[in-house]
């Protein structure tokens, strides 16, 4: 065992190293303090394996024999989670934009965004949970510099990122939103699992959840969130204990859109006809639909017949603790009246227009709302010349993928900008997670 | 977000991995062998270790985020068996919690009565048991 465990120490010194070369987008040094997290549990590891040598063989060396690799396995999981942060993974501006959303949420956690096939928030971290053998100095003070809670947002990256999919970062937001104030939302959702026995509460719970964070993805990222969830969520109407009927989540969150944007979509002459791909089940359908004889029938019917009062209570909720995140319907308005018709002729909206001393950079949720709603209804009005007419759609949607990138990166440029020109003393340059300057030209935000 | 297309799984939905949980279950048990040998006449143990061992308890028991974590609040993941070690702290401790915690404080500041010893022993081997069979809670338990 001990050969084993000195070469895997040794392996993961050299990976570490590895890792503090790659350079991690610059909104938060979370990178930085994850590696000091594993060189701290290397070090706890190869105290135990010193001292491990000079006791006898019993019961108990043979549980820290397997402690010592699974912990040293443990570290290339760890290890593994960085691999996919770094800035081919997931773009750097891109990570700021979307940081202040969940800093808005709850600031005194911290956010590692990962590329992966899915949307999914999990906690990376809790200092509640950790290694209640960490005996290394370094060790526990990596633990006391992680903080309260590290959590991990994974996103679709590669040829599966699109930045047409980044409105549903904000269902995630939601889910963050939830924990923070759990005991909260869990008195406003007790009601509706009344006369239920436990195991049935639960699913209820659940799925309740999933509709008050799909409502929080709709407050905070406007119509493109229904528009992203509706191309994410088709198919699999089969609910389980974790997740209501697909359709039940879209519709639901379909409804709040039409309702809240009505005037803007009426002002913006999008007619009936025009939202033919984007299927909507009135509630009554819903309850229609609904296969009797499953094991979730009664439990579907429950929650269908509830959900205007779950969004209303989501929509309550998240106006209490996040209102300047609210994406108000005028703020819609005002976006397209701006943005669109230069969108339409490809200039990436990344700043208000208006006299030039007083143009803002354009928030995330206003570049993607605008872009959706070309993406929805004005493709066909896109001026980008596409040679091959047989894949125009699909080529088109390419290019306004790559306008979505270009206006949510000049428009943090031009935040970065302005910060800096409020606080020259916060110039950094872009660093590395061993704290080394890059020597890119690129600066680097001390605060999201 | 992952609804329900996606395989809910540890691996896919956890970022604390069974290989961590297991780990942390075992670095845990390390150090409730160490106290158990020191307090029936061994060793006595070094004050952070003796110190560890009352902050995880007193994280593990008080901390009540732990327990108000649901399935699927986050992750989707059914089980949340990467509060294992937590929850299996707080299982066995059940209504003693308060008598444990402090029995555990005065252990670590070199305070234990004589009449506190056996029923802190008495638990730390029920807790020792109680991980062990946790273990298979969490998908691996061999590596080849």
């Amino acid at each position: 065992m001990e050969t084993t465990a000195r070469f895997y120490l040794e392996r993961m010194r050299l990976q570490i190293e590895r890792a503090k070369r790659s350079h991690f987008p610059g909104a938060s040094d979370v990178p930085a303090r994850w590696l000091a997290y594993i060189d701290g549990k290397l070090k706890t590891a190869e105290l135990g394996l010193n001292g491990l040598k000079d006791l006898p063989s019993d019961a108990r060396t043979d549980l820290q024999a397997e402690w010592l690799l699974t912990r040293i396995l443990s570290c290339d999981e760890d290890l593994d989670v960085l691999a996919r942060a770094d800035t081919t993974q997931v773009a750097d501006f891109v990570v700021t934009a979307l940081m202040r959303w969940f800093k808005a949420v709850d600031h005194t956690s911290e956010y590692l965004f990962t590329s992966d096939n899915v949307f999914e928030v999990s906690q990376l971290f809790e200092d509640n949970l950790q290694e209640a053998e960490a005996t290394h100095p370094d060790h526990i003070e990596a633990i006391r510099r992680l903080g309260k809670t590290v959590y991990r947002i994974r996103m679709p990256g590669g040829a599966l990122g699109t930045a047409l999919h980044v409105p549903l970062v904000a269902h995630e937001v939601g889910h963050v939103l939830i924990f923070a104030f759990l005991e909260e939302i869990e008195s406003e959702i007790a009601p509706f699992c009344a006369e239920l026995g436990e195991e049935q509460a639960e699913i209820l719970t659940n799925w309740i959840v999933e509709i008050v964070a799909d409502t929080i993805c709709g407050f905070v990222a406007g119509p493109a969130g229904f528009f992203a969830l509706h191309e994410k969520l088709r198919g699999n109407n089969v609910p389980d204990e974790n997740y209501p009927q697909n359709y039940v989540r879209t519709s639901s969150l379909a409804y709040f859109v039409h309702r809240k944007y009505k005037s803007v979509f009426a002002a913006n002459k999008v007619r009936k006809a025009d939202w033919k791909d984007w299927a909507i089940r009135s509630d009554a359908d819903l309850l229609t639909e609904i296969e009797e004889h499953s094991d979730y029938a009664n439990l579907s019917r429950r929650l269908i017949e509830a959900l205007p009062q779950i969004r209303d209570i989501a929509s309550k909720f998240a106006r209490i603790h996040i209102p300047d995140l609210e994406y108000l319907p005028a703020r819609y308005a005002a976006d397209l009246e701006m943005h669109l018709e230069s969108f339409l002729f490809a200039i990436p909206p990344f700043e208000t227009d208006g006299d030039l001393r007083s143009r803002k950079p354009t928030e995330l949720a206003s570049i993607l709302n605008v872009a959706w709603f070309i993406a929805a209804f004005r493709l066909d009005k896109l001026r980008i010349k596409v040679a091959d007419v047989a894949d125009k759609k699909g080529k088109l949607l390419v290019a306004l993928d790559q306008l979505i990138l270009k206006a949510i990166e000049l428009s943090e440029l031009r935040r970065q900008w302005e910060d800096d020109d409020e606080r020259p003393s916060t110039q950094e340059t872009a660093r590395t997670p061993d704290g080394e300057g890059s020597g890119k030209t690129s600066r680097r935000r001390t605060s999201a | 977000m992952s609804g329900n297309s996606t395989l809910i799984s540890w691996t896919s939905n956890m970022s604390r991995s069974p290989m961590s949980v297991t780990a942390d279950i075992l670095g845990l048990r390390i150090l409730i062998n160490d106290v158990i040998k020191s307090l029936n006449g061994g060793q006595e143990l070094p004050s952070d270790r003796r110190e560890a061992l009352s902050s995880s308890f007193r994280r593990y028991i008080r901390d009540g985020r732990n327990s108000r974590v649901r399935p699927n609040g986050l992750s989707g993941i059914k089980q949340n068996a990467r509060l294992l070690p937590s929850s299996v702290v707080r299982r066995e401790a059940a209504e003693d919690s308060e008598r444990i915690l402090t029995a555990a404080e005065h252990y670590a500041s070199g305070s234990l009565n004589t009449n506190e010893v056996k029923p802190f022993v008495a638990f730390l081997s029920r807790l020792d048991t109680a991980l062990d069979r946790s273990r298979s809670e969490i998908r691996i338990s061999r590596y080849l």
